[in-house]
């Protein structure tokens, strides 16, 4: 593996936990906004 | 919990800086970002290097004599390659023959020193001749390649009847021969070095040898392209099997193309002995028609073995590219693991800007500075960002629990946890940094390189976390109050109450105080066995099953030792070198060190005289003498050195007769063994004085390495003594109190001890690349114990009760150092898969370091303190007592 290999692996990396984390939120407020309106 | 009021009011200047920081945050962005992509650009320049001068201390006089011989009598950078039939001996035409070659190929490599090549392949490797009329001459054992089986047996017997060559190049049992290669040291360059021994010496002669020798490039012309045309076929190999002819050109194997006779081993090396292969191949006066020709890829019937600094270097290099992928799990993984403690991943992205940062400020540094890094201090790198990181891993916590406690107010959290953490992030940024730069103090040029760029890498911890992180959290959009919430619930929050209230429980004080005694006394005892230098005859660079280790393995078994100390004799005036008692004395120095295990055999300008006075008589060993005149020593050695140019006399012998040397090739570089030859050798010089010279320790690997061990054993218990009187002194500044060093240095004493006791126990020794690691150990410790106890501080300000201080600060900051702790050892830890075996072995210690200071940090601390109550803290509760409304407001808002 060479530098740019990794680099891209880790920026890919952490936009992808970044986009996860934001789309496991996004569900959760929704819930949350769901369980608010019932 | 503390009160943000009161703190407010110590703190007022920092809490106005948090403010303003945030009022200028663009402008102060855009400078800060500017540098770091100037910073950042030099990072890309870096390269991988090392220079040998930088890691000897020059001032030491052993040292000295090397650099001023080294380049006469050879210096510490050999490489030896050993060629080893696998069956029978060398003594035929194809292996003398590659022995010839490989030789001559050698001379080629870069850096090679032309006039310090031994080999019987090499024109500098002479023996005498008598010649008609009763003249002696010394000719070079192989002038060219052998053609018969005469020429080979020929060359068998001048290598038995010459002293200075049998046992030496050639092995007793003669199934190996040895080639011997001094590089100049100016022009080292370990890469290129690996990659032209492996593609030119090696391959075309061990397992890309097809049973013909392939011409080579012309040396008169090298730039003119050499086409891999058949040379020599010998009978009954694969070449010959396959129908090769002699002057056909191989342009192709497996269809792809060959341009030279290096290219074609390199497409050779590929096939598993027993494969066919097609080789495309233009006939001899057969023009441009290309036959396929089916070639059996052959066994190995030689093995060649390759040892030395320069190649020992190459393979670390070559084994340099392993930090990617150590840096890219370690990043995910950290990356995971913030995300899952802070369930956000604001979390996990702001200690990464701060790492990358400092990483980028650090390593545009070392460019702009003119320094390589070293592959076996790419440890140092991970380390100092991991120790950013846990920096940023502090401030996020703290500004998650400012969040909360602040109402949800995203700019007065940023605020107060900058204000808050000030103190003890800045004081252990300067721990960290002037606690390396003691390193300073040794007399090596890379540690004093070593200690400015990590010094100044961790002073830049204070740009990217101090001052960018209040305007990075004003620019990121505040968290969900149920992710901070979500902190204080969680599975690893229990488990810290729980700890915390075990550890401050009556029992578990006791426990606590016990169980460190204890670990101390057994640690004191073990590391009674840790050693200066090398500790076993494998180099500890890499594994022991490495190649390079199975390697010189190999070769100090066939030759008994290979590796040089070399003691100058230097003359007071010209011709002190024919002076028959300087001479007898070095015979005598040669004989009375050959008694020590470490040795395995010397050389000295007396035994070429002694070996001319026997060819005088037939080879008789009782005339193997010293003559008793200089004008007698003068003509033997007139004999031997008449024919010769200066430039292959002078590895003897200086040009005026004035200084040679004794060599003496070692078994190893074992610690102890160089301690123990050293000081053999001073005892001899002691009690056996010459007249018209005086010996000069020393050159040659054992030389060097011996003056690198003696400036380690000085300056090893200096560096510990600076970096912890350091870390006291910054802590009394910091507290205005002289116990608080003793409280904040007792759990890293004891992780120093046991850090030692864990090197002497895995067989680790002291050397000058440890040194600056285990500096830095004692410096990184000191981070763990000062966030608690500033916490502890900060809560008996306002709750004036110490046990319920340090309970809160457990909880709270202990919870975050604990995090920060295993953080820190997981970025350290991967390096234990690291091919280079020296990095492994830091990277696992050092991991096992932080993990112990954090560990004494987070028991003993806490401990020590309940239990001796030092005034220094309990005079902060008179604080919270003279602020009554303060204290009765902050705990209506906990």
């Amino acid at each position: 593996m060479g530098l740019w290999e990794s680099i891209a692996i880790v920026v890919v990396f952490s936009i992808g936990v970044i986009v996860a984390d934001e789309i496991i939120h996004a569900r959760r407020r929704k819930r949350r906004e769901r369980e608010g309106a019932h | 919990m503390s009160s943000g009021t009161a703190s407010e009011q110590d703190k007022r200047a920092l809490y106005w800086l948090g403010e303003r920081l945030i009022d200028y945050r663009h402008p102060v962005m855009a400078v800060v970002l500017v540098i770091t992509g100037i910073f950042a650009y030099w990072s890309f320049q870096l390269k991988l290097e090392t220079s040998f001068g930088d890691l000897l201390p020059q001032s030491h006089p052993f040292v000295q004599v090397h650099n001023k011989y080294a380049g006469t009598f050879g210096g510490a950078n050999n490489i030896q390659l050993m060629v080893e039939s696998k069956e029978g001996d060398i003594f035929n035409v194809p292996t003398l023959t590659r022995i010839y070659k490989i030789t001559e190929e050698m001379d080629r490599v870069y850096g090679v020193n032309h006039n310090q090549i031994d080999s019987i392949g090499h024109r500098t490797t002479r023996y005498l001749r008598a010649q008609s009329g009763g003249f002696l001459k010394a000719e070079p054992v192989m002038l060219a390649v052998p053609k018969t089986a005469e020429d080979a047996s020929s060359i068998r017997r001048i290598v038995h009847n010459t002293e200075s060559i049998y046992g030496i190049l050639v092995s007793l049992d003669d199934r190996a021969a040895l080639v011997r290669a001094n590089f100049i040291e100016a022009r080292l360059d370990h890469r290129r070095t690996f990659t032209e021994i492996n593609e030119r010496v090696i391959a075309p002669f061990e397992n890309g040898w097809i049973g013909a020798l392939i011409k080579g490039p012309d040396p008169l012309h090298p730039e003119v392209p050499a086409p891999a045309i058949v040379d020599t076929l010998y009978r009954g190999t694969a070449a010959t099997d396959a129908g090769l002819r002699q002057g056909d050109t191989i342009v192709s194997v497996e269809g792809r193309p060959v341009s030279d006779r290096v290219a074609l081993a390199a497409q050779i090396v590929k096939h598993p002995p027993g494969a066919a292969v097609t080789l495309g191949v233009k006939r001899a006066g057969g023009g441009e028609q290309v036959e396929n020709v089916k070639l059996t890829i052959p066994e190995r019937d030689v093995q060649v073995y390759v040892a030395g600094e320069p190649r020992l270097y190459g393979w670390v290099y070559s084994y340099a590219t392993d930090v990617f992928w150590i840096f890219t799990v370690t990043w995910c993984a950290e990356w995971i693991l913030r995300w899952l403690y802070f369930h956000d991943w604001r979390g996990a992205l702001r200690p990464s800007i701060t790492g990358v940062i400092a990483a980028f400020w650090g390593l545009g540094f070392v460019h702009l500075i003119g320094f390589a890094l070293d592959p076996l201090i790419l440890v140092m790198p991970f380390l100092v960002s991991a120790r950013a990181v846990s920096h940023a891993i502090q401030m996020h916590d703290r500004y998650y629990e400012e969040f909360e406690r602040h109402n949800w107010d995203q700019r007065k959290a940023i605020v107060a946890a900058f204000a808050e953490l000030f103190v003890p992030t800045f004081a252990g940024v300067i721990t960290d940094a002037l606690g390396v730069l003691v390193i300073i103090l040794v007399p090596v040029v890379m540690l004093q390189k070593l200690a400015v760029v990590i010094s100044w890498w961790i002073s830049a911890i204070t740009v990217s976390e101090m001052l960018l992180n209040p305007i990075v959290y004003y620019y990121l959009r505040a968290p969900d109050p149920e992710v901070v919430l979500a902190r204080d619930k969680g599975w690893y929050k229990a488990a810290i109450n729980r700890l915390t209230d075990y550890n401050l429980s009556a029992f578990g004080k006791r426990f606590t105080l016990a169980f460190w005694l204890i670990l101390a006394v057994i640690g004191a005892f073990m590391m009674r066995g840790l050693i200066v230098g090398d500790p076993t005859s494998a180099s500890p660079l890499v594994w022991e099953d490495s190649p390079y280790n199975v390697s010189h393995a190999h070769i100090q078994d066939k030759f008994g030792g290979v590796e040089p100390l070399i003691v100058v004799a230097e003359g007071k005036d010209r011709d002190a070198m024919k002076d028959p008692q300087a001479l007898r004395t070095m015979v005598k120095f040669q004989r009375f060190l050959e008694r020590d295990p470490a040795v395995g055999y010397s050389f000295s300008l007396g035994d070429i005289l002694r070996s001319v006075n026997m060819v005088f008589h037939e080879l008789e060993p009782k005339w193997g003498v010293i003559p008793n005149t200089a004008r007698d020593v003068g003509q033997t050695f007139f004999v031997f050195f008449a024919n010769l140019p200066p430039t292959e006399t002078s590895k003897y012998v200086t040009p005026d007769y004035a200084t040679a040397h004794v060599t003496f090739f070692c078994r190893n570089h074992k610690g102890d063994n160089i301690a123990r030859i050293i000081q053999r050798c001073q005892e001899f010089i002691r009690d056996n004085p010459m007249e018209k010279a005086n010996f000069r320790l020393a050159g040659g690997l054992i030389g060097v390495l011996a003056a690198a061990n003696e400036a380690l054993v000085r300056n090893d218990l200096l560096m510990n003594f600076l970096g912890f009187f350091t870390i006291y002194v910054i802590v009394l500044f910091s507290y205005r109190s002289w116990a608080a060093g003793l409280y904040l240095l007792a759990p890293l004493f004891i992780s120093n001890i046991l850090i030692n006791a864990a090197m002497a126990y895995f067989g680790i020794g002291v050397n000058i690349n440890t040194l600056p690691l285990v500096t830095v150990g004692v410096g990184f410790g000191i981070d763990y114990g000062l966030y608690i106890l500033s916490r502890i501080i900060e809560e008996i300000r306002v709750n004036g009760d110490l046990d319920l201080s340090i309970r809160e600060a457990l909880v709270t900051s202990g919870k975050a150092v604990s995090f920060t702790a295993f953080c820190m050892v997981g970025g350290t830890a991967l390096w234990s898969f690291s091919n280079i075996r020296f990095n492994a072995v830091m990277g696992g210690l050092l991991a096992v370091w932080m993990f112990v200071s954090f560990l004494a940090s987070e028991t003993l601390l806490p401990v020590m303190i309940s239990y001796f109550r030092p005034s220094f803290i309990l005079r902060e509760a008179a604080r919270a007592q003279q602020r009554p409304a303060v204290a009765a407001t902050a705990a209506a808002v906990s």
